[in-house]
């Protein structure tokens, strides 16, 4: 806030020109931070969360066509099997343990999983695109 | 015959023929890389195992005659699902995974709860005897170190 309480006053004492090619910059870096921290947010590998008796998200978009690794992580107080036929994964996850799960180039689509250890929790779905 | 007793046949004799026309699938998807094994090991899971657990299923002819046949494929599509012995690199990925399905191998054998009671009187052939499943315990407990290994050295 104290910095636009200084630009603005040094603003107008600024020739047009030099106003124009301010804010250029100004809008250019912003843009770049932008972009970069887009891509930075990218770079998280996914998580998927067993709280509460359900998994959180329950639906995760991951891209198509590269390795991923994904992360399960148990916050509940029971012992979870993180399963999935379409994915041909099957890993157990001991109440607050985080285990990664290496999946290979999946085709764009969807793959659902599942606690095999609890069959009344919603099932959940990863997204490939 | 009475004429009640003639209708109810004649109306399951109906049942019987309209559930031949539910289109059910019998299909084995092409084989991908088959689990490693020793020759001993590898010919007891498939006279044990490999009709439910790999893509090469020998479906027998009652598994064209419902209402067995819906027995029949949801068990192979069941056995499919928790471990197939025809498409064992889709797990090879994530080492944890193989390491999973080998002990799952193991605790059925030893619980004995594999084959199935009710496939057993058709497939004599399936029935594990304790050799058999000593050597398919021991195959296991070897399978799971080399994983351990393997998982070590995976970045």
């Amino acid at each position: 806030m104290r910095i636009i309480l200084i630009i603005i006053p040094a603003m107008t004492r600024i020739t047009p020109p030099k106003k124009i090619a301010i804010l250029t910059l100004a809008v250019g870096f912003i843009t770049i931070s932008g972009l970069a921290a887009g891509s930075h947010a990218d770079d998280t590998p996914p998580q998927i969360n067993f709280t509460n008796g359900h998994f959180e998200p329950a639906s995760l978009k991951i891209a198509a066509n590269t390795p991923i690794k994904l992360t399960v992580k148990n916050q509940g107080n029971a012992t979870i099997e993180f399963e999935s036929f379409e994915l041909n994964r099957e890993r157990v996850v001991q109440p607050g343990q985080t285990i990664t799960v290496n999946l290979p180039k999946l085709d764009p689509g969807q793959y659902h999983f599942f606690d095999d250890f609890h069959h009344e929790v919603p099932q959940g779905t990863i997204t490939a695109q | 015959m009475t004429r009640r007793i003639r209708t109810i046949f004649g109306v399951c004799g109906l049942v019987f023929v309209l559930l031949q026309g539910v289109p059910m699938s019998r299909k084995n998807p092409p084989v991908s890389q088959e689990v490693a094994a020793p020759p001993q090991v590898e010919a007891i899971l498939r006279r044990g195992c490999y009709n439910c657990h790999s893509n090469q299923t020998r479906w027998p002819w009652y598994a064209y005659v419902a209402p067995v046949s819906w027995l029949v494929v949801r068990d192979v599509e069941r056995g499919r699902n928790h471990i197939n012995f025809s498409t064992w690199d889709k797990y090879a990925d994530d080492p944890e995974t193989v390491i999973r399905k080998l002990r799952n191998i193991d605790k059925v054998m030893q619980g004995r709860t594999m084959p199935l009671w009710y496939y057993l009187p058709e497939h004599a052939e399936a029935r594990l005897s304790d050799a058999d499943r000593a050597a398919i315990e021991d195959w296991v407990t070897q399978s799971i170190r080399a994983e351990d290994k393997r998982e070590q050295v995976q970045p």
